[in-house]
This record gives structure tokens, sequence and C-alpha cells, in this order.
């Protein structure tokens, strides 16, 4: 509960300092809403950074990063009455579908914050977006975490992430991903009132927030709303700086493409679409050359720090992909079987068929079906207004070149988030282009209406498991272990294992294991594992059984210190729930 | 050259309406028939 109030407090924080950073950029945005979410964009941005800068240089103490929100806060807090007086005279707003989305919205919200209020469970969250931030925690600086090879990107949101854990804990973390979620819908609603005048802002951020898609990442502290965020961000501001062509415009477009780059490798292509966008955007009578340089500069700069953590740690700036493609073939086999893992296929038939499959076949996609209908169903009827709109062709652009990407890559559902607030406006742009065909236009509605009300009971539905945590019915403690597989195991391990223990494990996470580790025990070889027993003299191995019968071959010694049982619950890929036998093996040093 | 009188109620919008809403119809039809599939039937087995 105390991180419930404690989220408006951080929000003001990192508003104040926002404003500060637009002023500095010589930005001035229109009051109220625009004012307030690029502050806000900005202000998270600014705090990811100090976080990661603490970090590297070893300083992850609760007192620093305190000391440092506070100093940045009492710099900038008097731009919060500033913000608050010029909101108050904005105009109102558009009512074209407010009242509907907008109960949806809120209730869909309530739920989602319900759910974000209960401890993290999420399989990545726990591996690496809160896993690899609480192993830093311990450590106090952040140090590489080899058996995650995802914890090599570019980690923005995560940098978050440790910043609420630093200074309050996960679920303050889960909070700051639900509220980023909300801020992606007010930056989508502001996009279409400023640069879509004619279509209906409520009915474009609906068909966006209310979907399963957004009640599945609000509810745990995955990464892609924030990144979402981010490139909602960019696009304002560069659709902003295209129509008028300002310098402070595509330094700003460049530092939120530049955040959004610096969340995820996938990040950068994004980047390069607007890149491309703004190219195109930009008349050539004003400099294309130059307008692309401000918008570049920032994004080379917020994305170096990230690319230079991970080449200094590997060799490799965009570990593990270069390595992989240079001949490392256990790497190459690894990343082959997680771009294998999801989809149906990569040939051209495939192309074609990955709109229905994705939400019709939904499984394959790690969940497709929980984009819905509403973009399917309405994009097509967007195309014919692409032709005569500059901005409705770059949003066109922005969505097909990224999608293209990522069918290519891995072709997991929630990787399209970024782009969904782009494809929300198209849906928009064929709302309105259907007002000559009223008919149609009452279907579009109707089955738009009706897939906002199914995604509204996802979210009701998502908050229901979690109410008699909220409300203090039932503890932590049960909460995890009917939630989290192995939760059991680690806690065994908490209470029975020295407090010094140096403890290894067989896959990538033991987030609730309040103990160091190190992970990836699975592709170890015998030497590699050997090495830590020299190490540390005596070493606790957590394994399923069947990894653990080859330990016992290398370390015929090795004692089982417990035996448990780890559930496995029914996959959203279909899978179905299974056990799995588990131990916990004590190995010494010879 | 005008169309023939018995497809005169044809027009370009009517036409594209209809397809528009053939389009709407086979898209969620098959999208909640699915959802149906994998999410209510297995409650009922």
């Amino acid at each position: 509960m105390a991180a419930l109030l404690l989220l408006p407090v951080l929000t003001l924080a990192v508003l104040a300092w926002g404003r500060k950073i637009l002023r500095l950029l010589g930005v001035t945005p229109a009051a109220g809403l625009e004012e307030i979410i690029l502050s806000v964009g900005l202000g998270y941005g600014a705090l990811a950074y100090v976080t990661l800068g603490l970090g590297l240089a070893g300083g992850l103490y609760r007192g620093a990063v305190v000391a440092a929100v506070l100093v940045a806060a009492l710099l900038s807090w008097r731009e919060i009455p500033a913000v608050l007086r010029r909101t108050a005279a904005a105009p109102p707003e558009a009512p074209e579908w407010r009242r509907f989305a907008g109960i949806l919205l809120i209730v869909s919200a309530v739920g989602t914050l319900l759910a974000a209020m209960a401890p993290p469970t999420a399989v990545d969250a726990l591996a690496y977006h809160l896993g690899a931030p609480k192993l830093w925690l311990q450590a106090h600086r952040i140090h590489p975490t080899p058996w995650h090879w995802a914890t090599f990107q570019p980690m923005n949101i995560e940098m978050l992430y440790l910043a609420a854990m630093v200074l309050w804990g996960d679920t303050l973390a889960g909070l700051v991903n639900w509220s980023l979620g909300l801020w992606t819908a007010a930056a989508l609603f502001l996009l279409v009132r400023h640069h879509f005048p004619g279509l209906a802002p409520w009915f474009v951020t609906g068909v966006f927030y209310v979907s399963a898609m957004v009640t599945f990442e609000s509810a745990d502290a995955l990464i892609e709303l924030g990144w979402t965020f981010f490139t909602v961000l960019a696009l304002h501001a560069s659709l902003r700086a295209t129509a008028g062509g300002e310098k402070p415009w595509l330094l700003l477009g460049g530092v939120f493409a530049g955040l959004a780059a610096g969340s995820k490798y996938t990040g950068i292509v994004l980047a390069g679409a607007l890149t491309l966008a703004v190219l195109a955007g930009v008349p050539r009578d004003r400099g294309r050359v130059p307008a692309v340089l401000w918008f570049v500069l920032p994004v080379a700069v917020l994305v170096l720090p990230w690319y230079l953590r991970t080449w200094i740690w590997t060799g490799d700036p965009f570990y593990p992909l270069l390595t992989a493609w240079s001949g490392h073939d256990r790497l190459r086999a690894s990343l082959a079987l997680i771009y294998g893992r999801y989809g149906l296929g990569t040939g051209l038939v495939d192309l074609l068929a990955v709109p229905f499959r994705l939400i019709l076949a939904g499984r394959r996609f790690d969940g497709g079906e929980l984009i819905g209908p509403a973009y399917l169903s309405l994009l097509p009827l967007s195309l014919s207004a692409a032709r005569r709109d500059r901005s409705v062709a770059a949003l066109w652009f922005l969505v097909a070149a990224y999608g293209v990407f990522w069918f290519y890559t891995s072709q997991q559902a929630r990787l399209l988030l970024p782009v969904l607030p782009a494809a929300a406006v198209l849906c928009g742009v064929a709302w309105s282009a259907l007002a000559r065909m009223p008919f149609l236009r009452q279907l579009a509605a109707g089955v738009t209406a009706l897939w906002m009300s199914v995604a509204t009971l996802t979210a009701v539905a998502a908050a229901a498991p979690v109410l008699p945590l909220v409300a203090g019915l039932e503890s932590r403690d049960a909460y995890l272990t009917r939630t989290v597989p192995y939760y059991q195991d680690l806690q065994w391990m908490n209470r029975n294992l020295p407090a010094d223990a140096r403890v290894l494990v067989a896959g990538r996470s033991a987030y609730y294991l309040d103990r160091p580790f190190v992970g990836g025990v699975r592709t170890m070889t015998r030497d590699e594992l050997g090495s830590w027993v020299e190490r540390y003299g005596t070493v606790y191995i957590y394994c399923a059984e069947r990894d653990c019968i080859q330990i016992r071959t290398w370390f015929p010694k090795a004692s089982a210190a417990y035996r448990g049982q780890r559930r496995r619950p029914a996959g959203r890929s279909g899978e179905p729930r299974s056990s799995v036998e588990t131990a916990v093996l004590r190995v010494e040093r010879p | 050259m005008s169309p023939p009188a018995r497809w005169r109620w044809l027009r370009r919008d009517t036409a594209l309406g209809a397809l528009g809403a053939l389009w709407l119809l086979v898209i969620n039809l098959l999208f909640y028939g699915n959802l149906v599939r994998i999410y209510i039937l297995p409650l009922l087995r």
C-alpha cells in the first residue's frame, strides 16, 4: 500500500525534473497534457540514466538514489505549480467515444492496478527485468550476469525498476510499469489531438489501452509499456518537428527515440525507421541533412553508454548477436532456438498470412490473441487515406517496416507493442473514413466496442486472484507459493542455507532466493562448474533431477541437501501442466 | 457508359460497404470462435 502512495511522489519528482530539462532544451510545449506528458517522459529518462550511472560507479545504495532524487527535486520543484497553473487554463477534451472508452479505460486501469500491486510472477520479470536489478542491488553495482544474454541489452526501463527497488521495493517497480501504460495512453491521446484533429482521440486511445495485451503488460513488471511510451513520445515530437521544423523539437524527438532505443536492442530499429520518417517529412528547402543530424545526435548519445557497457564486458557491443554471426556455434544455436520458438515460419506465404495467424493462432506467437481483432478489422480500411495524408503514410511506414523486422526476428506478439499506438491511430483514420458509410461505421463501432468489453473483462479477471492478497486475507508467502512454481524450493534455501552460502542455479531465475546466485548451470561444462567450486569451497546447486544426474557424475561426493517438486503450470503456448523433481546439491572442494 | 439498369443499385460505396462488412464479420467470427475454442471449451470439458 505504501508503494501506492510513493508512486505519485515519484511521478511529481520526475515531472519536475522533466520540465526543467524540457526548458533547457528550449522546447515550448502547449499547456496542459502536452507539457505534462513530455515532462514525465524526460524525467523518467533522466532517472534511468542517473540510476545507470550510479550502478556502473558502484553506488547502488538507497541513500545515494534518495539523494539524487531529492537534489533533482529541490532544483526543480518550482516547475510543478507552474505546470498546474498552465494546465488549469488548457481547453477541454473532445466528447466522441469519451464516455464509453473512458469508463472501460478506468475499469481496465483499476483492474490492472490491483494486479500490479501483487509481487511479480511473470517469467521474464523474475528472470531479468527485476532479477538482474535485484542481484545488482545486492552487490551495489551493475555487473555482468552472463547466464542471461538479455541483460546485455540496453535496459532503460530496468533502470527505472532498479531505482524503484532501491527506493522501496519490487511493488513500486510494478506500479511504475503500470503507470507507464497509462502515460502511453495519455501520450497517444495527445498525439491524435495534436496531429490528427479530424480523428476521435478517445476512440484511438481506447483501441490501444483497452486491450488484453496492455492488460497483460500492465499487470507485471515487463518492459514493453515503458519502451512504447518513449516510442509514442518520439513519434509525437518528430511529427511536431517535421510540421514546424524547429530544432528543439527535432532534438526532443531524438531524445525520446534514444530513450526507446536504450530500452531494448530492437529499439534501435524503431529509431532508424523514425529517422527515415523525419528525413522524408522535413521539406527539402529547410535542409534535410542538418535536421536528421539534430535528431540522430541524441539517439547516439543515449544508446552509447549501453553499447559501450556490453562491448567492454563481452567484446561485442550487440552481444550475443555479432558473436553468434561470427561463428560461435553454441550461441548461434541458442539464438536460432529463440527465433524458432515463436511463429509459423518465415516464408513469403507466412509473411502474407501472419496478420491473420497472429490473432487466430495466437498461441504460436506467445499470446497473439491478446492483441484482439480490432487492428486487423480496421487497418485495411485506412489504406486509402495513406495516399492523401503524409502523416498517415508515415504511420503506415512505421508499422509496416517494424512489422517486417519483427517477422524476421522473434515473432512474439508482445514485441509488437511499440507500434500498436501507431496502428491504433490508423484504426482511428479508418473509423473517420467510414463517416460516409453509416452502416459499416456502426458495424465497426460494434466490433471495436465488443473487443474493448472483452478486454476490460480480462483486466477484471487479472485482478480477481490478487484480491485476497491486496485485502490482507492472504500472506505474500501463500500467494507466491500458489503462483511461482518453484517458490517453496527457494524458501527452503532462504531458511536453511547459511547466510553467506554460494548458490548456483540450473536455470536463469531464482528471483525470490535471498542469496546472491549464479545462473546457467545447465549449460556449464565440468571445468566451468569446477572453477566455481574451487573458488568458493562449498557451493549449493539448485537443479531439476534430470540436470542433477550429470552433476553427480562429475562430482560423485555431491550430497542432496533437499529434494522438492517444481510444478509447471500450463503454458500460454498450450503446453500441459506438469511437475519436475528438484534437488539442492551440496558440492565441496575436494 | 452507364451500367445496366438492374446493376444501378450497386454503386461504388455500396459495394465497398458490403465488402467491408463481410471483412469485419469474417475476421471477428473467426477470432471469437477461436477464443471460445481455446479458452471456454477446455473449461466445459
